[in-house]
């Protein structure tokens, strides 16, 4: 007889099939009673069980939020022996970690552990609760050294770059600084043509663009600062790359460039090294901006562009090898946002225009639910499903600025969180509702960059001295 | 082609194999080629096979019409409790993922915002804890509730 069907296989040796079913501990089952007088112990199936915990904990999650996943689930647990039983399957946990906090390696002993640390973290993060470090570096030799474009984050590293083309990577972990990269020398077309526009990390492997549009890759650990060139830049033909990113399977990299007319967005097969489309009327209004990048004015940002892994499907599936995962990129400049799925490029999936208020281009990012995040000129913020464009949230940053002028924001999202540095204070924000919920105790400034995941905030501020902040939410602080 | 099974009160039901096949079991038996006589099904009475059967049925008629079907699952699984457990039993003693999975949602509904006394009402289940393992899960479980 095939074993149950309702969930993923158990793994405690527990030696019913998932056929029959049978009591635990002692007592006879007798099968559904044709009288409706019940026998005292009965039974639920344990494959069921599991499958009901696992609905109650996800229907907790989209109902009220992540964190009443948790609660949902002790409460299964606690009604009785056999229901509680299920709480030691760890493919119970696997499939809730991977569904509830996207976690997809495992990071700790078990999908237990690994599920009650992210509840922990995101509590934290609930809470404000964090321990603030420095990473420090001091290979600085000449003035735009200082001043840091973009950072990336993954679960071990955190790569800076920075204006004169430097690429700092740090193990978050130890704080140390690992590895600085250099551009290869050549002749440039501008001051800041080598300045990074965007850096990609997929495991131990980095992939760094210039602004001219160079792409070298390295190896992150033990690869000597030794980079390859991937992608030769031709400013001439392609106007200027201002912003660089990749999905977190690594499987593409994409570029934005401004400067030359429909050639917006670059796609690139990131195993192969392949360019594979070249397209885009996004950035024709911003095509003397870039140009005026490679010059000067470093700190403008004309456009983002950044990348997300959507599940589109209709239902959730149980079956995770049914779901149809696809890479969407979120392309933005003051007066547009473009959604658009990396496989069929030429296809908007949605679009929204900014008419007079104009998005703050750095305000945008996207959380790996398939969400992104973009705040206007009037302070408004908005939180939309990536694959629909439907809103989540809305809240509103506050602080000053008279309407029409361009506001410094920078801003980023992680898995419930969304965090906007503006006037020198960073905030937090919950994003299913949009409640603010307290502000950074750390000041630090006017911030060039900043990044987050769902266990990490790094901050670049703007008057830093070789320095990058570090907030740590992690659970086991 | 038709096959015959029959019910834990020996009650014989003739059904399309078509139908019949959306149970795992069955299918494994037809596969197997033990389905030549009449297939007994001991842990399922006539009440509930009877159900079980209708929803099989209608998952082949209304197969290509979604809508449809969803109205027929919402309405089909608005059962007393009682009943919801038989169905869930052979459910999934038979293997059948879809009216597992209904099942599965309708009592997850069911318990929605629930502590676990309230649950065990609900659903008839005796607390079978020591106050030993009652204070045990308590504090295994007292990371979920942490502020």
């Amino acid at each position: 007889m095939s074993s149950s069907s309702s969930s993923s296989s158990s793994e405690d040796g527990n030696g019913n099939g998932g056929g029959s079913t049978s009591a635990r501990r002692g007592g006879n089952f007798e099968g559904p009673s044709t009288s409706r007088q019940r026998a005292v112990n009965e039974v639920w199936p344990e494959h069921f069980v599991e499958a009901l915990a696992a609905q109650v904990a996800i229907d907790a999650s989209h109902s009220i939020g992540r964190l009443a996943a948790a609660p949902a689930l002790a409460n299964v647990f606690q009604v009785c022996t056999t229901w509680r039983a299920v709480s030691r399957w760890d493919a119970l946990w696997h499939r809730l970690s991977r569904r509830i906090w996207g976690r997809t390696q495992l990071l700790h002993d078990t999908w237990r552990d690994e599920f009650v640390y992210w509840h922990r973290t995101a509590q934290n993060f609930l809470r404000g609760r964090s321990a603030h470090g420095i990473l420090a570096f001091d290979d600085v030799d000449n003035q735009d050294g200082y001043t840091c474009r973009c950072m990336t984050i993954s679960d071990r590293h955190l790569a800076c770059g920075f204006a004169d083309g430097a690429v700092r990577v740090f193990d978050l972990a130890t704080h140390n600084h690992v590895v600085t990269l250099r551009p290869h020398e050549r002749n440039r077309l501008g001051q800041f043509a080598r300045a990074v526009s965007g850096i990609v990390i997929n495991g131990a492997t980095l992939a760094f663009a210039t602004l001219d549009g160079d792409i070298y890759v390295a190896i992150i650990n033990g690869g000597g600062g030794v980079i390859r060139m991937a992608h030769e830049g031709d400013v001439v033909n392609d106007g200027a790359l201002v912003d660089f990113t990749g999905c977190g399977s690594g499987r593409w990299w994409v570029g934005l460039y401004a400067g030359a007319p429909n050639r917006a967005y670059h796609i690139w097969d990131s195993v192969t090294e392949e360019l594979v489309y070249v397209n885009g009327s996004l950035t024709n209004p911003e095509s003397l901006m870039g140009w005026r990048l490679l010059i000067n004015e470093v700190t403008e940002f004309v456009g983002r562009v950044r990348v997300v892994t959507a599940i589109i499907s209709e239902e959730e599936v149980e079956d995770e090898d049914h779901q149809l995962a696809v890479a969407v990129a979120v392309a933005c400049t003051s007066s547009r946002l473009i959604v658009f799925d990396l496989r069929n490029p030429d296809v908007i999936l949605g679009e929204e225009e900014s008419n007079n208020r104009g998005f703050i281009v750095t305000s945008v990012d996207v959380s790996n639910d398939a969400r992104y995040i973009r705040v206007d000129n009037h302070g408004h913020a908005s939180v939309c499903r990536v694959g629909t464009l439907e809103e989540v949230c809305r809240f509103n940053i506050g602080g000053g600025g008279r309407p029409g002028s361009q506001r410094r924001v920078m801003g980023c999202m992680n898995l419930g969180y969304a965090l906007m540095c503006a006037g020198g204070v960073i905030t937090v924000w919950e994003v299913e509702h949009g409640r603010r919920l307290y502000h950074f105790r750390e000041r630090i400034g006017e911030v060039n960059a900043v990044v987050a995941n769902e266990r990490y905030v790094a901050a670049a501020a703007a008057t830093s001295d070789r320095i990058i902040h570090l907030w740590d939410f992690g659970a086991d602080q | 082609m038709a096959l015959e099974l029959k019910s834990s009160d020996n009650k014989i039901f003739e059904v399309e194999e078509l139908v019949a096949v959306q149970s795992e079991t069955i299918k494994s038996l037809v596969e197997d080629g033990c389905a030549d006589n009449v297939i007994p099904l001991p842990n399922v009475d006539s009440k509930t096979l009877e159900l079980v059967l209708d929803w099989c049925k209608n998952h082949v008629d209304m197969k290509l019409d979604e809508e449809k079907l969803k109205e027929y699952e919402d309405k089909f699984i608005e059962v007393d409790q009682a009943v919801l457990y038989d169905l869930l039993l052979a459910a999934n003693y038979l293997n059948i993922k879809d009216l597992l999975n209904r099942a599965c949602q309708k009592v997850a509904d069911m318990l929605k915002g629930k502590t676990p006394e309230q649950i065990r009402e609900t659903l008839n289940i005796v607390n079978d804890f020591s106050p030993e393992e009652e204070e045990e899960i308590r504090k295994e479980n007292l990371w979920a509730f942490e502020e």
